[in-house]
């Protein structure tokens, strides 16, 4: 045993031999350092055993501070720009999709291009109406739809002119149009003849963006509101929508 | 190769399971998640988590260690005895336990330093230069002379085995000569 110092841990865990032990200690009573080594052998390894730890703890402080560096995509700046870049095209597509559909929607089209079919009954009212058939145009002058239309639907189901049906079909057209009853409307428009009806057409394909309809309508009947309402669905804006 | 002898086998193979595991959300979420439903703050739960994971790599040294349970119980008791005993709190935090010792895994032991003491420890080995703490602990982690000799970049072993002793003699003699440090370590 040359280096004692070496072997200071396995005397005090009882790890050396016979003959070891007795020069170890031996040497102990001749060497004061080693006798004070062995006394403060716990301590050592105590501090040892801190070594070990701080160092194990050293690379679980790694590990945190990587985890604390590791930034979420949605923090990161360069995608903070790109999503809030996307978020205001998007924004501002749809934004401005919505403007141009509220422009060839139902309600404009009725304040630019609908007019209420005339009722040549203007100087009756309600009440000295004598017929259905004026009651219920006066109904619909008063805007009372549902009223006007029930008696509409009496006078195509009862045994009136063909007239009478014809005005009725036509006023029926118009009711559900303005009910946004766009295929209703049609079917009664095709019980029709009268020539009212092609207009209130012409605007129902319109706001459908049925353009092909809306031409051969064109061809069966003009009419300047008919061309007006063609020339506008030729525009970039109308086709974007539509 | 199970994990224990992954640990022993190198510092490399040891720090990989030290980030594995610290890293894994399932055993991370278990040990926190039963400290905290038996009353432990998250925030010493988290930090007991660590200490679990350092008490278990100290352990790995020992050896006669093995686990008898799984890992994630292993870990889970060696938290729950390191909250319960108040291990690696400061006394003078004002925190008392008064924990129920049938609470604790009387299997596993707690290798983990006291703050107290910890304070001592480093009150000597701030005194020691970075390159023996850097031996000293290589040697402790029972590495062999040739392995400290290439970690170190010594020319032989020779020369960490000469550097290893100096190192330890001045360990001893800081221990020493710090009377006041040597009584309070002295104490139990």
């Amino acid at each position: 045993m040359t280096d004692f110092f070496e072997h200071i841990d396995a005397y005090v865990n009882g790890q050396l031999n016979k003959d070891d032990r007795q020069n170890f200690e031996e040497e102990m009573a001749r060497d004061t350092d080693l006798k004070k080594a062995v006394d403060n052998h716990s301590m050592v390894s105590e501090a040892l055993e801190l070594l070990i730890e701080e160092d194990i703890r050293s690379i679980v402080d790694q590990v945190q501070e990587s985890q604390a560096k590791v930034i979420p995509l949605y923090k990161k700046r360069w995608f903070i720009f790109i999503a809030a870049t996307f978020t205001i095209l998007f924004g501002a597509y749809f934004g401005f999709r919505a403007y141009l559909e509220s422009l060839y929607g139902h309600d404009q089209v009725y304040a630019d291009y609908y007019e209420f079919p005339k009722n040549p009954y203007t100087t009756r009212s309600v009440e000295i109406s004598s017929t259905t058939f004026e009651r219920s145009m006066y109904l619909f002058d008063l805007r009372r739809f549902e009223e006007s239309e029930s008696l509409f639907q009496e006078i195509l189901a009862n045994n009136s002119s063909n007239d009478e049906k014809e005005i009725a079909a036509l006023y029926l057209g118009n009711i559900y149009f303005l009910q946004q009853k766009y295929q209703q409307s049609l079917e009664y428009f095709e019980m029709t003849n009268d020539k009212r009806k092609y207009e209130v057409m012409a605007q129902i394909f319109y706001i459908q963006g049925d353009k092909e309809k809306l031409t051969n309508l064109n061809n069966v009947h003009t009419t300047d509101e008919i061309r007006l309402l063609i020339k506008n669905s030729n525009s970039w804006r109308y086709n974007l929508v539509k | 190769m199970d994990i224990i002898s992954r640990v022993r086998k190198s510092i490399e193979d040891r720090n990989e399971v030290i980030r594995t595991l610290y890293q894994d959300q399932v055993i991370r979420n278990a040990v926190i998640g039963t400290l905290v439903k038996m009353g432990c703050s998250e925030a010493d739960a988290k930090d007991h988590f660590t200490d679990s994971i350092v008490n278990f790599i100290k352990a790995c040294y020992k050896p006669d260690f093995e686990i008898r349970s799984s890992l994630t119980n292993y870990l889970i008791g060696t938290a729950k005895n390191i909250w319960l005993k108040g291990v690696t709190k400061s006394k003078r935090e004002g925190t008392t336990f008064n924990y129920p010792t049938a609470m604790t895994e009387p299997s596993i032991e707690i290798h983990l330093i006291s703050s107290e003491r910890k304070q001592l420890l480093h009150l000597l080995l701030n005194q020691l230069d970075q390159t023996c703490r850097k031996v000293l602990t290589l040697w402790a982690i029972n590495k062999k002379m040739k392995d400290i000799a290439t970690r170190m970049s010594y020319k032989s072993e020779g020369m960490a085995r000469k550097k290893k002793h100096q190192c330890l003699r001045r360990l001893y003699a800081l221990i020493d000569s710090n009377q006041q440090i040597k009584s309070e370590l002295s104490e139990p």
